[in-house]
């Protein structure tokens, strides 16, 4: 009876991982879809709201102790804190869930972006300007393909960042991934182990698609970071992508490596 | 520019303050050391700590008080927290030493913690309770008697002890808005056979797998419903959702005053699915005593549906603290003092 | 604002009065937790990071195995924790120390890593042996980085810090909690600025501190 009852519970989950509802819960490519979709779009939001400022004041090299503070105070905002009050105060709104979860990754992209700016050589740049380049022609030939490593590894961590986060959304019932696990805390990891397995499952869950979110970021990185920086630099790049670094300089105020 | 023994003081000041509050906490506190901070020092050191970390608040230590000490906890549910701050209230007028530890998490987390000895009593509902100890079994019936008797015995192989239950129940209903009751006739659950399929359910995430829930009303209504959102139990995103109309149908609890606050209409439970839902102390053996029954039991006695469901109106519509209802309360009916 | 939250006083300013005792206490349980956390956490990240930066083959399975270990969602691992380890303080400060523990591995690896060779050849040149090469020369030159780290994590624990009140524990993140359920926002509210201010003040406490232990990066930056 027990045997029997044991392999039923893993049929149960692998048709829960092909897609069929278990015990309630929405099969694991819905969930997946749910998390991803929200993730996606905070990380869209987060790059809108915290690029063109970064890299406009990094550019101009206007206020350095001031921009890292303020990034730093946007890694201060406690996300479960946030999404309670969002809820209070719109109710059911994927919209205010996004702008929630933006403003998390807000933090790492906003910082990354000003000091993979600002630690271009400036010699490169001003060889850019003799060459007759404007200023946004600078921006965008020059500097930002030498900070892309360092931008990207901000966009990176803040996708990590959030994709973890986004579980907390559950709480107020969006679904994703977070919701195996409030599942299975509601009905009780101690006693029954179809709430361990969704619990610990949605953990792992989490876990891959956040491993697999920055795997796959990894790959635009590729595209995107200059052949020949890619080439030059490599050991550079490659320790900073590794431990999502700025490269080598201390500058005061650093906001170096970066995770939830 | 400041000079460098400027900014050594204000440093030094700031370093200063921070483990002062530290400090202060430790001293207020009955829980784990905390650790200094970096000392300035002219060679860089890596942090310097010595840390005592305890796994438990220790025994507060008091000049021998009559009864001894006894722990108050509950769940994460405001109700819980009222009735439970109610028994702190009447062991401390008995001469008992109460510490409180409310809100600390689903029942699933407060069992344990009560058998385990972390708490010593909290208060339960006889139905749900007997329900969560056999595993779903379906022993939970109408009969307070029967049910709480039942409960006794599961919970003695438990060492816990079930007090005599109270009068106020606070069962699971389902509500609606009245808009969608005028459009469907709505006003008992049996109503909604041959409805349901329209609607969706909101309730609490577990509502698939529990007999009292979505399989219950299947089985003793023939009530389907077209779709079920996982909410929370009874609380604020329940809420919510129904007004907002993001679900039509939720699984509120009986006591609860927004209910009545916002007009909407609550479907009575004519085939009699949910079992009686007494609130009842639950206390561990080895900490009761009879002066702690007698306590307890006092509170027991004045409790009924009615005046719970005024209190809870008090916490969630007019903001009043659990402790201010309780207290108001008890001396209003003469258990204390 | 949703349904019950309508017609309520906001701010409750009466509700700040009657609660001072409790936001005080939550407060200081708060911060203990944080300084707790990332105490314990740097007391063990800093020798594996002293470790992998010094045996090159430790370092990128440690940097790996952080990495995945940091993607777990901190809620699972409180609620995980609480059959093991009860309902204390136990059970929220492992899974806090963890995540401060990644952080401050990364960070101190990257200090470490950043001084430059050249200035370590001089050093070993000039006779310095290791433990005064790493006092004197790569602690120094590394600080700013692993403060930075520093300050990332425990920042980060502070917002952490407000998830374990779904465990019963929290400092602010009880408020937050309960005014949630209450459907009050001043409660919540003010455990929310409450957390974000307490981590504005000990990043800046940090940064105090890293400028008093280092003063030539202020200056080299410049």
């Amino acid at each position: 009876m027990t045997v029997l009852a044991q392999e039923s519970l893993s049929g149960e989950v692998f048709a829960w991982l092909r897609g069929e509802d278990f015990r309630g819960v929405d099969g694991v490519p819905q969930l997946i879809a749910e998390h991803l979709l929200l993730s996606i779009a905070s990380l869209a939001l987060a790059c809108v709201l915290a690029l063109p400022l970064a890299l406009y004041l990094a550019h101009k090299g206007k206020a350095p102790v001031l921009s890292i503070n303020i990034a730093n105070a946007f890694r201060a905002i406690p996300a479960f804190g946030l999404l309670l009050v969002a809820f209070i105060l719109g109710g059911f709104s994927t919209t205010l869930l996004v702008l929630v979860f933006a403003l998390i990754g807000v933090a790492p992209i906003f910082a990354n972006a000003y000091i993979g700016i600002r630690q271009v050589d400036p010699e490169i740049v001003d060889a850019a300007a003799g060459m007759g380049l404007t200023g946004s022609q600078q921006l965008w030939q020059v500097e930002v393909p030498l900070g892309s490593p360092v931008i990207m590894a901000g966009i990176r961590t803040a996708a990590v960042n959030i994709v973890a986060t986004v579980t907390l959304a559950a709480v107020v019932s969006y679904g994703g991934l977070g919701a195996p696990i409030i599942g299975g805390l509601s009905r009780g990891l101690q006693f029954s182990a179809s709430a361990r397995v969704l619990a610990i499952g949605g953990a792992v869950l989490v876990a891959l698609l956040s491993i697999a979110s920055e795997a796959a970021l990894g790959l635009v990185q590729r595209r995107i970071v200059p052949e020949g920086l890619r080439l030059r630099e490599a050991a550079k790049v490659q320790k900073a992508v590794a431990l999502e670094q700025t490269a080598a300089k201390p500058l005061t105020g650093a906001a170096v490596t970066d995770s939830i | 520019m400041t000079t460098i023994h400027t900014r050594r003081r204000w440093t030094a000041l700031l370093i200063g303050l921070m483990l002062a509050l530290v400090a202060a906490a430790c001293a207020e506190s009955d829980d784990a050391a905390t650790d200094e901070v970096e000392e300035p020092v002219d060679d860089v050191v890596p942090v310097d700590e010595d840390e005592a970390a305890e796994e438990e608040p220790p025994a507060e230590e008091e000049p021998a008080e009559e009864m001894g000490q006894l722990v108050v906890g509950s769940t994460n549910f405001d109700e819980q927290e009222l009735v439970a701050e109610m028994y702190a209230l009447a062991l401390e007028d008995a001469g008992f030493t109460v510490e409180r530890r409310y809100q600390l998490g689903s029942r699933e987390v407060v069992l344990p913690a009560l058998t385990s000895g972390e708490i010593d009593v909290y208060p339960e509902y006889v139905g749900t309770a007997l329900e969560f100890l056999n595993e779903g079994a379906g022993e939970a019936t109408g009969d307070t008697e029967a049910t709480t008797e039942l409960l006794r015995e599961r919970f003695s192989e438990q060492g816990i002890d079930v007090l005599a239950p109270s009068d106020a129940q606070d069962k699971n209903g389902l509500v609606v808005r009245p808009e969608t009751a005028e459009e469907f006739g709505l006003t008992t659950v049996s109503d909604l056979s041959g409805v349901a399929e329209e609607l969706t359910l909101g309730g609490p995430p577990e509502c698939p797998e529990r007999p009292l829930c979505i399989p219950g009303y299947e089985e003793a209504y023939d009530v389907s419903f077209g779709d079920f959102r996982a909410l929370d139990a009874g609380g604020p995103v329940t809420i919510e959702a129904l007004d907002s109309g993001e679900i039509d149908v939720a699984l509120l609890f009986t006591t609860d005053g927004v209910i009545a606050a916002n007009e909407w209409v609550l479907l009575e439970d004519d085939q009699d699915l949910q079992p009686a839902e007494n609130i009842v102390p639950v206390i561990r053996s080895e900490a009761s005593s009879e002066e702690a029954i007698a306590a307890l039991d006092s509170v027991s006695e004045v409790l009924t549906t009615e005046n719970v469901t005024e209190m809870i109106r008090q916490l969630r519509v007019d903001l009043e603290t659990p402790a201010d209802v309780a207290q108001q309360f008890l001396t209003d009916e003469g258990v204390l003092g | 604002m949703i349904a019950l939250a309508q017609g309520r006083p906001f701010p409750d300013w009466e509700w700040i009065q009657r609660n001072g005792d409790t936001i005080w206490e939550q407060g200081i349980e708060h911060v203990q937790l944080t300084v707790l956390a990332v105490a314990i956490g740097f007391l063990i990240a800093f020798p594996l990071a002293l470790l992998a930066s010094r045996r090159r083959r430790f370092q990128t399975p440690l940097l790996q195995i952080t990495g995945v270990l940091f993607t777990i969602p901190s809620l699972a691992l409180f609620v995980g924790l609480v059959p093991l380890t009860g309902l204390t303080v136990t059970t929220a400060l492992i899974p806090l120390t963890i995540y401060t523990l990644l952080i401050l591995v990364r960070n101190t690896i990257a200090g470490l890593d950043s001084v430059p060779n050249e200035v370590i050849e001089a050093a070993r040149a000039m006779g310095y042996r290791e433990s005064a090469l790493l006092r004197s020369v790569e602690l120094p030159l590394a600080l700013p980085v692993i403060i930075a780290g520093v300050r990332i994590a425990t920042v980060t624990t502070i917002g952490l810090v407000t998830v374990t009140a779904l465990i019963g524990q929290g400092g602010w993140g009880q408020i937050i909690l309960s005014g949630f359920q209450r459907q009050n926002l001043t409660p919540t509210l003010v455990g929310f600025i409450l957390s974000v201010a307490l981590a504005i003040v000990l990043d800046l406490l940090l940064v105090a501190l890293e400028r008093r232990l280092s003063p030539w990066a202020a200056e080299a930056s410049r």
